[in-house]
């Protein structure tokens, strides 16, 4: 089962209203708008809804959904096809920031929603790990950035000065 | 290599990066299933019984 596939599946659930909102984040999101690498899984940001009993109760419907539908279970993944999925609570306020400024795609004919290029690069400058810092600077070398919205979500979220650090380590920037 | 023949070697890298970014989500997302093809392959081959 292909990545679309799996998309396909993410719009089957939140059309049949087990999540009110899901969007791609990640490596796969960042595919979106830099050259495709290589990676391991799918990484779906979904809000949960606030009325559970417990706060995973949600996921406890989506892993019955899809595996009504063919998908097993794996450690912290699903797997739908060929392809780990992690479903990760939007439980931060960049994160939930990024869910709900997400933006609609189709892949043909796939209706899915992927963390815009600006949230991307925020949450990875917000993580700090080597792959995040490589990610950031494939985002600026695409050119994939408006830096105007960029740096006020890394305002909004107090990452200004982690940017300045980062410019001047990584960019060298002065 | 003079710094002239290094800045033109940049300048189409950056352009030929950005060209391969801006290529429609779909498509990329076939590379993502092919890469991922590709790692599996390479992990699950058996080692030959061949001597070098």
């Amino acid at each position: 089962m292909a990545l679309r596939d799996v998309l396909s599946e993410l719009e089957a659930l939140e059309h049949a209203g087990i999540v009110p909102r899901f969007a791609i984040g990640g490596a796969v999101g960042a595919t979106r708008y830099i050259e495709p690498a290589a990676t391991e899984d799918v990484d779906v940001f979904i809000s949960f809804p606030q009325s559970e009993d417990s706060p995973l109760a949600p996921l406890g419907s989506i892993y019955q959904f899809l595996t009504a539908r063919g998908a097993r279970a794996e450690g912290a993944h699903l797997v739908i096809g060929d392809w780990p999925v992690q479903f990760l609570p939007a439980d931060n306020l960049l994160l939930a920031e990024a869910l709900a400024a997400a933006r609609e795609e189709d892949v043909d004919g796939v209706g899915t929603r992927v963390f815009t290029a600006e949230h991307l690069a925020a949450i990875a400058l917000q993580l700090g790990r080597a792959k995040d810092k490589l990610r950031v600077v494939q985002f600026l070398e695409a050119d994939a950035l408006n830096m105007d919205v960029f740096t006020a979500i890394l305002d909004r979220h107090g990452l200004t000065e982690r940017w300045r650090e980062f410019s001047r380590t990584i960019l060298g920037d002065q | 290599m003079n710094k002239r023949t290094w800045t033109t070697i940049s300048r189409d890298k950056a352009a030929a990066r950005r060209q391969a970014a801006a290529r429609p989500f779909a498509e990329k997302l076939v590379v993502l299933d092919r890469l991922r093809e590709r790692a599996h392959a390479l992990r699950t081959r058996k080692p030959s019984k061949e001597q070098p």
